[in-house]
């Protein structure tokens, strides 16, 4: 047995539901694009809806999930960031404390984007977003443009995303894609590890996040 | 931030209901006046009311036929007014309100260039908005949904082929 070098050892970063909604959330948004770009709005509108699910799932997992996938224990002020910077922070477990503001901005944005969505409609009224029944034409066009030009925002933020990978991955050699995928990482022997949480949560959540989106999307009716 | 995060997809839903109503209808033409601004601008500005006043039928049909008892008269009298409109379609494309008017126009140059084909789909259209018209005055609720289908199909069958994409 290969001892791990001094000061580090393997731990758990990020549990299973967080994984799986960053995988799919991946997935899924070039797939909105190519159906929003090809006018397949037959199969973007479902895609939609499971977006939807997915955006409350990770959002009720940062109310109860496990250590790393909450807000609280990731979203730090701006003093925090600062001391991050400058190299003087604690050690964590997780998002780092800039990442965090990533994680905020890209999930803010996927969820103002879905939201949008929900009240957009094609300009022939004949596909529309589960919700644009309750607004007007007029209203449901211009919440349209703004899904669209909100997109190039999203384009923005994934962009960043992908090149503070890189950047770790290059400069601080440091792989952070790897421990998406496992789960597990090098830990600093300072930094509290992950406290997961029990499964009964990630049932009740989801079955939230499921049922709310089947829900909107007339599944019910 | 919680709950920032927690509020934004109502939030932006909200704030786009709240701010966004500036959008003027546009006025309903009436048959008699379909060419009577002069130059291509107007041509296309009017032809551009019409399609919008269309699509806001098409959305009150959609609106109406999503609820478990629709208002027949809502769905009656925008499936008119399509039916309407329909006749007309080929008497808003006049030789020069093409991409070459130098307004903004999605209308592709495929209108004037394969006349025979998009008079095909116009008449098309003109035929299913007819027959889509006609289902509504039976009431028959679960025959007119299946119809628009086919209704929409028709409006698609002419954009997909002969108007441009909405962005670039």
């Amino acid at each position: 047995m290969t001892a791990p070098p001094q000061g580090h050892a393997r731990v758990r970063i990020w549990d299973a539901p967080t994984r799986i909604f960053h995988w799919a959330i991946a997935l899924l948004i070039p797939f909105l694009w190519w159906t929003a770009e090809e006018e397949r709005l037959d199969l973007h509108i479902p895609a939609g809806l499971t977006m939807f699910g997915l955006i409350l799932f990770r959002l009720l997992w940062g109310l109860v999930g496990s250590s790393t996938a909450r807000f609280v224990s990731f979203v730090k002020g701006p003093w925090t960031v600062a001391r991050y910077l400058a190299g003087r922070a604690s050690p964590v477990i997780g998002h780092s404390p800039l990442g965090a503001f990533s994680v905020v901005a890209m999930l803010s944005a996927l969820a103002a984007q879905v939201g949008l969505g929900l009240f957009a409609s094609d300009e022939d009224g004949l596909f529309s977003g589960p919700l644009a029944h309750l607004v007007s034409y007029e209203t449901s066009e211009t919440l349209t443009d703004w899904h669209d030009r909100l997109f190039d925002l999203l384009l923005i933020l994934i962009g960043l995303h992908l090149a503070a990978v890189l950047f770790y991955l290059i400069v601080r050699r440091r792989n952070l894609v790897l421990p998406m995928v496992t789960g597990a990482g090098e830990g600093e022997d300072a930094a509290m590890p992950m406290r997961p949480a029990p499964a009964w949560r990630f049932w009740i959540a989801a079955t939230i996040a499921a049922g709310a989106a089947l829900w909107i999307g007339g599944a019910f009716a | 931030m919680r709950k920032a995060l927690l509020g934004a997809v109502t939030v932006a839903a909200l704030i786009g209901i709240a701010a966004c109503n500036r959008g003027e209808a546009p006025t309903p033409s009436n048959g008699a006046s379909d060419s009577a601004s002069s130059g291509s601008t107007g041509i296309i500005r009017e032809r551009q009311s019409h399609y919008k006043d269309m699509g806001k039928a098409s959305k009150a049909i959609a609106d109406e036929l999503r609820a478990d008892t629709p208002s027949l008269p809502t769905v009656r009298e925008n499936a008119q007014r399509l039916a309407d409109y329909a006749p007309r379609i080929l008497t808003w494309f006049p030789a020069g309100s093409g991409p070459e008017a130098g307004v903004r126009t999605r209308a592709k140059a495929e209108i004037w260039s394969d006349q025979e084909g998009f008079g095909r789909a116009a008449a098309g259209f003109i035929t299913a908005a007819e027959q889509f018209n006609a289902i509504v005055k039976s009431g028959d609720v679960a025959a007119i949904r299946a119809d628009r289908v086919e209704l929409g199909k028709a409006c698609s069958n002419c954009h997909d082929r002969f108007r441009a994409p909405e962005r670039e």
